[in-house]
């Protein structure tokens, strides 16, 4: 049966016949089923076989397809990208050659391991020896303004740097300067692995700058020295006199009838008429004094060694006669006249703001007193009804037209180091007298019924400002703001502070308020009152100057507050004055046990420091970390507290 | 060691008295019957007078395999005594389907002690996981003991399936015979199938049920497969088991009959376990195919001195339904490959546990599965 196909072959040994025996009618049955069923498999075999083989032919198709669309995509991303990156590198190039003159890299031990790109710019004109070395390490460099220490110690914390100013020293002798910025750069597994940045020759635009500053200092006008000018002068008697022991005078000189000339006459005859009288007071005045204008009408002189009162008496008279000479306007004889007033040095004051600030009020003193004369400064002059007139206007136009400003004292944690807060203490840049204190002007807000128009304008800036610090950071820090008794005690504050923070959209967590004891006090149920509806708003309330009121803590139980602040005057004999260190002692314990944080203002030595610490006072304030700064300085401040190293620093006794 | 193999009709009893001779510790009696036999109390009854003394190994079947025949309505049964062999049993209920594990679990360890060469399982068909159940088994014995045996089957009529517990048919127990001692056995499952078109991967399964081949419904590609066989769904879902490869790499495929199929859900649901990932391709098989498989399934497990032996025939139900009335021709190629004296008997399954490629020990579908014993003389 070997002739048979195999499958036919084992059909008929299972039903036991052979090709030489015909199979009886049943067998045959048999047969015929078993050859129609072997039939049928193999007819569905093939089917299912061809199907499987035209199902696997569509999907490679498809797969085909799908690969050449994927590829099309594929060429498309590859072309855009590509022009992209040509672009950017484009970009880049014309960037680094617009914004810089060469580029230098660094390893991780700081030494230069390129300088490229303009190089025929680079001050130091001897490239491949500045190869290998560290800036501090190459003679051409001067250090920069902060030091080699502190740069150094910069780079050791692998922060970027900006446009820091290095001086060079050039072949022939020169100096030229660079701007140089850079970067950290670490490898993929995160290791530092040195700087790279740029640099620019900024040698120009300095010496351009030292021209401005130069002309900065000279009143356009009448070519006297201009009010920065004059406070060097004052700075630099300052210095000669502790030398020689002189004392010296400072001269508030303000025109009599200035503005009837300039109201009749116009402002061309008003500047003749500032022009010669400046003449004038250069004739009058001494080889070592100088004159400067420091205002509309408002001249100073700094009058140097004067062994005698007297003598500074009669200087005066000599300016006062020299002003009062008759000028001629419009072929018309008329005398402008002058008053002055005269701080003297060291006993009036032992700063040039103080100098001239109490030269000017000892200048209202000689106005009242009848014009064209002059007075020293009497120790308790009280500024004069007509001056507190003057002042209260122009704080007025100062509110109304956002001349005022918010300085911002940061708190430092004493646990952490980092910077948890700022208090906003306002400034008013006054024209005339220089940046004015709150103690200068807030008296004469309350008299002249300002303050409530001054709180609220410091609550509104204060809240915009923070707004504007929790959009730049990941942990915005809250801003605090003192409340005066009478924006406190005041029905309309909590719909204020309110409107405030939705005007401004800062969340309220944000704002803290400090309200002095006296206020608290003052009304003590009301007070409460008031100070859970600003709870309820999200707002904290701290108690300012506590300590100064004498009232017991306990009685603040009752009040819903989040800290203490213990007044300064506690603060500044601390540590040796028992009884302060004693009461400091005192508070913070008895703060903790009502779960108030308490923060030290005032704080401005290490000594203040260790013993606020180890009396786990939570928070501190003062010069010793920080004065109170423009808002702009804010955050690079708080950088350098966040960066544990730096937070150190501020530690070491 | 001495065999005696039997068979049982309801209108004429036994085909021979019982040789009651043979009865000892030593005496493993196996007896496959068929579902409706749980009511015959004579039946069991004549069983237990004859052998007190004898483990007694019974589960339902349809139809059953006897030599080199496949009988329906008829009972068949083996009588052994070994003289060195040591026979213990065991019997362990599945209080639920998930419990299938631990009930496995908890018979291996009932029979663990004696260090069995060799456990023979019939389990519930119907309220047993039969992959789960064999891993349970498998993982309370010590390692290198066979396991054998299938999960008793009731035909397509999937209605009742038990296995004799304390001389009772009950449903829902699992129950074995362990044999230690000079004894040899041999093990074997084969299908004859043939997997056909492209491999899909299974990216969505849930235990036994399959709802995403390629990342598209599983019924919707399996259908697809099928094109006009697949109007025979669901009943032709049992001619055409996928094929599943856990490793790509493997050679090895295993089968899992389709045993239902959910048009709503488009899943399809196995008679075992389908790992997510794994590689799944259709399959079938022609008449010959699985005639020839049970043939070389007697090769592979017989001895090779040609000395005769106890052959256990276990083949799927499903292998029954679809040869029709070939079905003999499985029985008697698989006899004829056994030395000649062998004795053969045997039942359909709703499961077959043989070594596969992937363990030694395995749940299978769709194969003709045989295991051959014999007591080694000294």
């Amino acid at each position: 049966m070997s002739s048979f196909p195999d499958l036919l072959a084992r059909q008929l040994a299972r039903l036991g016949l052979t090709d030489a025996t015909p199979p009886d009618a049943a067998a045959w049955q048999r047969l015929l089923a078993r050859v129609r069923r072997a039939y049928a498999d193999h007819a569905e075999e093939s089917y299912l076989l061809d199907r499987a083989q035209a199902i696997a032919a569509r999907e490679s198709a498809d797969l085909d397809a799908q690969l050449e669309r994927e590829r099309d995509l594929m060429d498309t991303h590859v072309r855009e990208r590509t022009a992209e990156l040509a672009a950017s590198e484009a970009r880049f190039r014309s960037f680094t050659s617009l914004g810089s003159d060469w580029y230098w890299e660094q390893d991780a031990g700081f030494r230069f391991t390129s300088i490229a790109g303009n190089t025929a710019l680079y001050p130091g004109h001897t490239i491949a020896a500045h190869l290998g070395r560290t800036r501090w390490e190459l003679p051409e460099y001067d250090p920069p303004a902060e030091g080699w220490e502190a740069h150094r110690r910069l780079l050791e914390s692998h922060q970027p740097f900006h446009d820091v100013v290095f001086r060079f020293r050039v072949p022939n002798g020169g100096r030229a300067y660079a701007a140089v910025s850079g970067e950290p750069v670490f490898a993929p597994d995160g290791t530092f692995a040195g700087y790279r940045g740029i640099g620019r020759d900024i040698t120009e635009q300095k010496l351009a700058e030292d021209n401005i500053r130069r002309l900065a200092r000279f009143d356009t006008l009448t070519g006297l020295a201009n009010r920065s000018s004059f406070f060097e002068q004052v700075d630099h008697a300052i210095a000669r006199s502790r030398r020689t022991n002189h004392a010296f005078a400072v001269l508030f000189i303000d025109l009599d009838r200035f503005k009837d000339v300039n109201d009749a006459f116009g402002h061309a005859t008003g500047d003749d008429v500032l022009r010669s009288m400046a003449q004038r007071l250069q004739k009058a005045i001494r080889a070592r004094d100088s004159a400067a204008r420091i205002g509309g009408d408002e001249f100073v002189v700094v009058a140097e060694e004067f062994e005698r009162p007297e003598l500074v008496a009669e200087f005066a008279a000599r300016l006062l006669d020299a002003l009062g000479e008759p000028v001629l306007l419009r072929g018309q004889e008329c005398r402008v006249g002058a008053s002055i007033g005269i701080a003297l040095y060291p006993a009036d004051g032992e700063d040039a703001q103080t100098l001239l600030k109490r030269a000017d009020v000892a200048m209202y003193r000689a106005k009242e007193a009848g014009r064209n004369g002059f007075a020293f400064y009497a120790g308790n002059d009280a500024p004069s009804s007509e001056e507190r007139m003057v002042l209260a206007a122009s704080l007025r136009r100062a509110i109304d037209t956002d001349q005022l400003l918010l300085h911002y004292q940061p708190k430092v944690s004493l646990r952490t180091g980092v910077m948890t807060g700022v208090e906003a203490l306002l400034r008013w840049p006054h024209p005339e007298r220089g940046l004015l204190l709150p103690a200068a002007f807030i008296p004469l807000a309350e008299d002249a019924g300002l303050i409530r128009r001054l709180g609220r304008w410091a609550l509104r800036a204060a809240c915009r400002q923070a707004r504007e610090w929790s959009l730049q950071s990941s942990d915005p820090f809250p801003v605090s703001v003192n409340l005066s008794a009478r924006q406190f005690t005041d029905d309309r504050l909590v719909a204020e502070v309110s409107d405030a923070l939705t005007t401004a959209g800062l969340p309220s967590r944000l704002l803290e308020l400090e309200i002095t004891e006296s206020a608290m006090m003052e009304h003590p149920d009301r007070a409460a009152e008031k100070l859970a509806e600003l709870r309820s708003l999200g707002v904290r309330c701290s108690v300012d100057d506590f300590g100064t009121g004498f009232s017991s803590l306990a009685r603040l139980k009752k009040f819903p507050l989040a800290s203490v602040k213990i007044d300064r005057s506690f603060i500044g004999d601390l540590p040796d004055d028992a009884d302060d260190a004693a009461i400091t002692t005192a508070v913070i314990a008895m703060a903790h046990s009502l779960r108030l944080a308490v923060v030290a203002e005032g704080v401005e030595t290490a000594a203040q420091v260790r013993f606020l610490r180890e009396r786990n006072c939570d928070e501190v304030q003062g010069y010793f970390f920080a004065k109170p700064l423009p808002a702009g300085e804010v955050p690079a401040f708080r950088q350098r507290r966040a960066n544990p190293a730096v937070a150190a620093v501020g530690y070491a006794d | 060691m001495e065999t005696r193999l039997l068979t049982h009709r309801p209108e004429a009893g036994w085909s021979s008295p019982l040789p009651a001779g043979l009865d000892s510790a030593r005496t493993l009696v196996a007896a496959f019957a068929p579902t409706a036999y749980a009511e015959r109390d004579d039946f069991w009854a004549s069983l237990a007078a004859a052998f007190p003394r004898s483990h007694v190994l019974s589960c339902s079947s349809v139809g059953a395999i006897a030599g080199e025949h496949v009988v329906d309505d008829t009972a068949v049964a083996v009588v052994v005594r070994f003289e060195r062999v040591e026979v213990t049993s065991a019997a362990v209920p599945i209080q639920a389907l998930e419990m299938s594990r631990r009930a496995g679990q908890k018979l291996g360890r009932a029979l663990a002690d004696g260090d069995p060469h060799t456990v023979i399982v019939v389990a519930d068909g119907m309220h047993a996981q039969g992959s789960e159940l064999v891993q349970g088994i498998a993982g309370a014995l010590p390692a290198g003991t066979r396991i054998v045996g299938g999960m008793a089957g009731d035909g397509a009529a999937c209605q009742r399936t038990w296995t004799l517990v304390d001389g009772v048919p009950r449903s829902g127990w699992v129950t074995a015979v362990a044999l230690s001692g000079p004894v040899e056995v041999g093990a074997a499952a084969r299908g004859g199938w043939r997997a056909f078109g492209t491999a899909r991967r299974v990216s969505r399964a849930e235990g036994n049920v399959v709802l995403e081949l390629d990342g598209r419904p599983a019924l919707a590609v399996y259908a697809e497969q099928l094109g006009d066989l697949a109007r025979g769904l669901p009943a032709a879902a049992e001619r055409f088991p996928l094929a599943v490869r856990v490793d790509a790499n493997e050679g090895a495929e295993l089968m899992r009959t389709v045993q239902a199929i959910d048009t709503d859900a488009q899943s399809l649901t196995c008679a075992g376990d389908v790992p997510q990932g794994a590689l799944v391709r259709l399959a079938r098989a022609g008449h010959e195919q699985l005639i020839d498989s049970a043939e070389r399934a007697a090769i592979a497990a017989k001895p090779r001195d040609g000395a005769p032996v106890l052959a256990l025939a276990i083949s799927c139900a499903s292998r029954r339904e679809a040869l029709g009335d070939l079905c003999d021709d499985e029985a008697a190629v698989a006899h004829a490959a056994l030395p000649p004296g062998s004795t053969q008997l045997g039942f359909y399954a709703y499961g077959e546990i043989a070594p596969s490629a992937r363990a030694a020990c395995d749940l299978h579908n769709q194969a003709f599965s045989l295991v051959t014993l014999r007591e080694l003389l000294s």
